[in-house]
């Protein structure tokens, strides 16, 4: 038995493996799968980001536009606008309508993303 | 006996593995940053609804403290404990207020009134109260706790917060606030009043002359040796007042019968000067704010 049949009948024999690394194919696949992977994780995160970066920047107007509505100084929070109008609050008893006229304040950031009323009725 | 395990496939199970692990890292990452935003989105709603909540409750309130119409057209339908009125209609005219509003007025007590609001912005609900207490009139200073109705002329009076002398020259009232102590020396012929808050002290020489009058509030300490025949001003106190005389506690209680000091051994001359306050308010001081919960 010369040694092409000997390593012809080993190979049947199943003792020796013929496969060695990735083919090109499998290679090529394990990249893209690779790659569709990454790209879903950045995508996610970078969505996790960008709702965090937004929730904290609500937080940040929110805390602003309500310390204005209470009172603070409008200097203070270079990103939030305040007006005040005049108007009533309109309520029933019964039958009988009732109003108390008073002024609205809003607080708005800049952007518009967070805005605050509040109505303060006029002193006697 | 040793048995052989097949290592095709690891790869896929090691595939599938850091796929869930990176599947769950991310939901975890997202989870948490939906939430975190959601947390700003609900805290800002939840501002705005306690704005309209508070908004409502102050302008009824300033309407009934004011005794205004409005404030009459309510407390008119409030007869007796229970009693409640419900705000119809709320609306901001001229704002553009978000959210549902309702509202109620309610006489909780004889002597105390509860305004209600309730307002939802988006999925955010506040519930804000004021409670508004009859005004019997009366000082506000805490004196007024045991004297209802007394009434404390804050413009002219001396507020002493550390001590003060008091000889043949001084004139006017005092308020002796906190820990402050009045003291009379043996010059002193004093005729004006002092209010004793709990807490202070008076200490009176032996040639002090008094024909005034003392407000002490329940805490107040009296130190003497003894008392000049001159000092016959009057010592108010409030039925079951605890105050301390020469260093000890005595209580004083007033009945049909006449005064009671407990226990026994407070100075005659001192405990002769001692009479019950009975003033009190009135009631037609209107409403005014205890507390907003």
């Amino acid at each position: 038995m010369n040694d092409a049949e000997k390593s012809s009948n080993r190979k049947k024999a199943g003792l020796v493996r013929d496969k060695r690394g990735f083919t090109l194919m499998e290679a090529v696949a394990g990249g893209a799968v690779a790659a569709i992977v990454c790209l879903i994780m950045a995508s996610g995160f970078g969505t996790a980001i960008s709702m965090i970066r937004k929730g904290n920047d609500l937080k940040i107007k929110g805390e602003a536009a309500s310390s204005v509505i209470e009172g603070a100084a409008l200097e203070d929070y270079g990103f939030i606008q305040s007006t005040s109008r005049e108007g009533f609050l309109s309520y029933r008893i019964g039958t009988a309508q009732y109003e108390i006229p008073g002024i609205y304040k809003t607080a708005v950031d800049n952007a518009q993303e967070v805005s605050f009323i509040a109505f303060t009725a006029d002193s006697e | 006996m040793k048995i052989l395990r097949s290592e095709s496939g690891a790869a896929l199970v090691w595939a599938l593995a850091a796929t869930l692990v990176v599947i769950i890292l991310l939901g975890s990452v997202l989870t948490f940053s939906y939430s975190f935003y959601m947390r700003s989105l609900y805290n800002n709603q939840s501002k705005q609804a306690y704005f309209n909540a508070r908004s409502v409750v102050e302008a009824i309130s300033r309407e009934i403290k004011g005794e205004t119409a409005n404030g009459s057209a309510i407390i008119d339908l409030l007869s007796n404990p229970g009693d409640r009125v419900e705000i119809q209609d709320i609306s901001f005219v001229g704002g553009d207020v978000p959210g549902s509003f309702s509202a109620y007025v309610e006489l909780s007590q004889v002597d105390e009134i509860r305004v209600t609001a309730v307002s939802t912005v988006g999925s955010r609900t506040k519930r804000v109260t004021a409670v508004l207490e009859r005004n019997y009139g009366g000082t506000g200073l805490p004196i007024g706790q045991d004297f209802p109705g007394l009434e404390i002329p804050e413009e002219t009076v001396e507020f002493v917060s550390g001590s003060v002398s008091i000889d043949n020259k001084t004139d006017g009232d005092y308020y002796a606030a906190g820990e402050a102590s009045v003291i009379f020396i043996n010059s002193a012929d004093f005729h004006g009043r002092i209010y004793a808050e709990s807490g202070s002290r008076i200490e009176i020489k032996q040639g002090a002359k008094f024909g005034g009058e003392i407000y002490a509030q329940s805490g107040t300490e009296f130190m003497f040796s003894k008392l000049h025949n001159h000092f016959v001003g009057k010592i108010y106190v409030k039925n079951g007042a605890v105050i301390m005389v020469q260093g000890k506690n005595y209580t004083i209680t007033l009945d049909d019968e006449g005064k009671h000091v407990s226990p026994d051994g407070m100075d005659q001359e001192f405990e002769n000067l001692i009479y019950e306050y009975t003033g009190s308010g009135n009631g037609d001081g209107g409403w005014r704010d205890t507390v907003y919960e």
